[in-house]
């Protein structure tokens, strides 16, 4: 798994100071929530990217921009290299989504509980124009077939609520799948599924991966699952990708104050319950209060001045490996001093 | 200030024997009678809880932990029934309590968190006025007095008792279900149910209040019946783990043991489905299919149309019965019953 992060020369979808700010309030009183400040992703064929954070830290936010839900504040998102966010019209979205499709977390709601499973899946190929005259319910089959809903033909013709929440999943999978797109954006795919149907689901998601190339952005608040299947984490604090490698890397050896944090606080029956947080009592800043400097700063037990004035720019530890933190600015810099002399 | 709310006496004069189950689960069943048919949620579970011990149940949803729980404190609602089976609590049992008894016995004896505890607080309602009203209405005291055990709990469960008159929302998740934990013990009960206490809550503030809990349980001595679907948080806390399948309880173990060599294929497999952040990086399987539907529930045993292992002709047929298969340990399967019955005979 490990070296495909090094195969991928040129990202197929790219963020690039992607920035969400929400106005909320009443007209006296408005406020700005920064749900996203200057995040910075490249997802490429046949790979998985997981985006960690816990609830409110943006992660979502970051998914729906990406597939134009929400438009941005500020920043690019490019598509094999052209920023597609100056593209208007239902045309355009049309166009991008046949390349760009997202998979919810709620597979309860996410299908009309009127229509057929046929339904949903005749219906992003016909409104796509993939749909082939006479073929349609190969096609259906097919699609059903590669997620593993079979025997298809009697799954076509159940509706929703005759389904599991694994087996609504995977017609969420496979409705996506229609348009044969390139990159799936994945939005907490298994968090409302029961424990012993999670892995099926990303092990057909990894599935997808290595056959069709497809690439994932895999969002979850659960960075054991990140570990299992993604290549690459980024690890996402009050609205800021504050680490980012390869995902064993991140795991065995964070960097980050904050994902030393949260890597302490996942259960770990082997470890036990007495290692950890326990002089932690800090919170998740109001997003909108958030100033100018680090968002972990008030909570940060390594916290210096500078990290309340501004936000630490990227170091790059080695080659896939980077965190945005001061504690680790001077030792790149000695690092490239002592290479360059 | 009146000496029974100083915090040296939050300790009640515990009675109980250390050596004698503090609550008995005895071939609790448990129905629910909907339109589509009778759903037996809970069949046949037995299990006991010592004093100061965590016994943890897991499963998947549906399996009927969460019944387990409303049943033990009688908060069981139509069209759920208790229609088999006895729970007692020290001595006494809780499905012959009449209703006055039992105003007297929850929170008193016994209290219960919710996972949803925390979206359960009164909105219009300051803190200071939710946890007098509890402490008020079991214990006759000022309002003063129960003001000053309140601010009391608060700083027990890690809250800054200045913030007593905040309502609700002016305070976090983690926060409000701190204050949850804090009416739960406010009457300082011998056991406390909670049904996925911090499901709901991110993994830092799940982890502070999982060890917040946890120096409590020592420094109070009750006991806790923990419910989560999450394993690993329950190896962790628990000291002994019951796994529940459709209704049943098919292992039963202490934590440490279950989590080094589950027997049951289900317990097993629930194991594996877990990625970790430690330890090898290696493809789990899962488990094949879905939980059953319980209107119709598999004959024989009830994960045998999942089971990797099972026996033909045996399993479909034949319901297993949870049988001793260790000191202190039980599993309800065919297959480990022949091994543990091979080794015997060896």
């Amino acid at each position: 798994m490990s070296s495909r992060i090094n195969d991928a020369p040129q990202p197929l979808l790219e963020a690039r100071g992607l920035t969400k700010h929400f106005v909320t309030g009443t007209a006296l009183r408005r406020y700005t929530v920064r749900a996203v400040q200057d995040a910075n992703l490249k997802l490429y064929p046949g790979r998985v990217t997981a985006l960690v954070g816990e609830s409110g830290s943006g992660k979502s936010t970051i998914a729906r921009m990406l597939v134009r839900l929400y438009e941005p504040t500020s920043g690019e998102i490019l598509y094999e290299g052209r920023n597609i966010l100056g593209d208007k019209g239902r045309k355009a979205l049309l166009e991008y989504r046949s390349h760009v499709q997202m998979i919810f977390q709620d597979p309860f709601s996410s299908l009309n509980p009127v229509r057929r499973i046929r339904a949903h899946l005749e219906r992003p190929l016909l409104i796509h124009g993939k749909a082939k005259r006479g073929k349609l319910r190969e096609q259906v089959n097919e699609l059903l077939e590669r997620v593993a809903l079979t025997p298809v033909e009697e799954f076509a013709d159940k509706f929703p609520h005759q389904l599991s929440g694994g087996q609504r999943q995977r017609v969420a999978i496979a409705r996506a799948l229609a348009v044969e797109p390139r990159v799936i954006l994945a939005d907490e795919p298994v968090s409302m599924l029961d424990v012993s149907i999670r892995l099926g689901i990303l092990n057909l998601m990894a599935k997808l991966r290595d056959e069709q190339n497809i690439a994932f952005l895999y969002v979850t608040h659960d960075i054991a699952s990140a570990r299992y299947f993604a290549d690459e984490t980024l690890v996402m604090y009050a609205g800021r990708i504050v680490e980012g490698g390869e995902s064993e890397q991140v795991i065995q050896n964070p960097k980050h104050p904050y994902t030393q944090l949260l890597l302490s606080a996942v259960p770990n029956p082997e470890k036990g319950l007495r290692t950890g947080v326990t002089e932690d009592r800090g919170e998740v800043p109001d997003l909108t209060q958030v100033g100018v400097g680090c968002p972990f700063a008030p909570r940060c037990k390594h916290v210096m001045d500078i990290c309340r004035r501004e936000m630490p720019g990227v170091t790059q530890l080695s080659a896939n490996r980077w965190t945005r933190c001061y504690l680790y600015e001077d030792v790149a810099e000695r690092e490239t001093v002592a290479a360059e002399s | 200030m009146s000496s029974i709310f100083t915090t040296q006496s939050i300790q009640k004069t515990r009675s109980h024997a250390l050596d004698r189950p503090l609550l008995e689960v005895r071939n609790l069943e448990v129905e629910y009678w909907t339109r589509r048919g009778t759903v037996r949620a809970v069949d046949d579970v037995s299990f006991d809880i010592y004093p100061n011990e965590v016994v943890g149940l897991a499963g998947e949803s549906g399996c009927g932990k969460s019944t387990i729980a409303h049943a033990i404190t009688r908060l069981l609602k139509p069209p759920a029934y208790i229609v088999g089976g006895e729970i007692k609590f020290a001595g006494q049992d809780i499905l012959e309590m009449e209703e006055d008894e039992l105003r007297g016995f929850r929170w008193e004896h016994v209290a219960i968190v919710l996972q949803s505890a925390m979206n359960s607080l009164n909105p219009v309602l300051s803190i200071r006025e939710q946890i007098t009203d509890v402490i008020r209405t079991h214990r006759q005291v000022s309002k003063k007095e129960a003001t000053e055990r309140a601010r009391e709990l608060l700083q027990v469960v890690g809250i800054d008792p200045n913030r007593i008159n905040s309502y609700p929302h002016q305070l976090s998740g983690g926060m409000r279900q701190r204050v949850v934990i804090a009416i739960a013990l406010a009457l300082n009960p011998e056991l406390i149910i909670m049904d996925e206490p911090t499901t709901a809550l991110d993994v830092v503030v799940q982890k502070q209040i999982i060890q917040e809990i946890q120096s409590l349980r020592e420094r109070f001595g009750f006991s806790i019946l923990f419910i989560t679907h999450d394993l690993s948080l329950l190896v962790e806390f628990s000291d002994r783990i019951g796994i529940m399948y459709a209704g049943k309880i098919v292992e039963i173990a202490p934590a440490a043991e279950i989590f080094a060599a589950p027997k049951h294929p289900y317990t097993e497999r629930l194991m594996n489905s877990f990625p970790t952040i430690s330890g090898p990086r290696q493809t789990l399987m899962g488990i094949p299919g879905s939980p059953p539907d319980l209107v119709s529930p598999p004959s024989g045993c009830r994960f045998h149309p999942r089971c990797p292992v099972k026996i033909e002709g045996v399993c479909e047929q034949i319901s297993p019965q949870l049988l001793a298969i260790g000191p202190n340990r039980m599993a309800a399967c065919h297959l480990v019953a022949e091994e543990v019955a091979d080794e015997q005979q060896n």
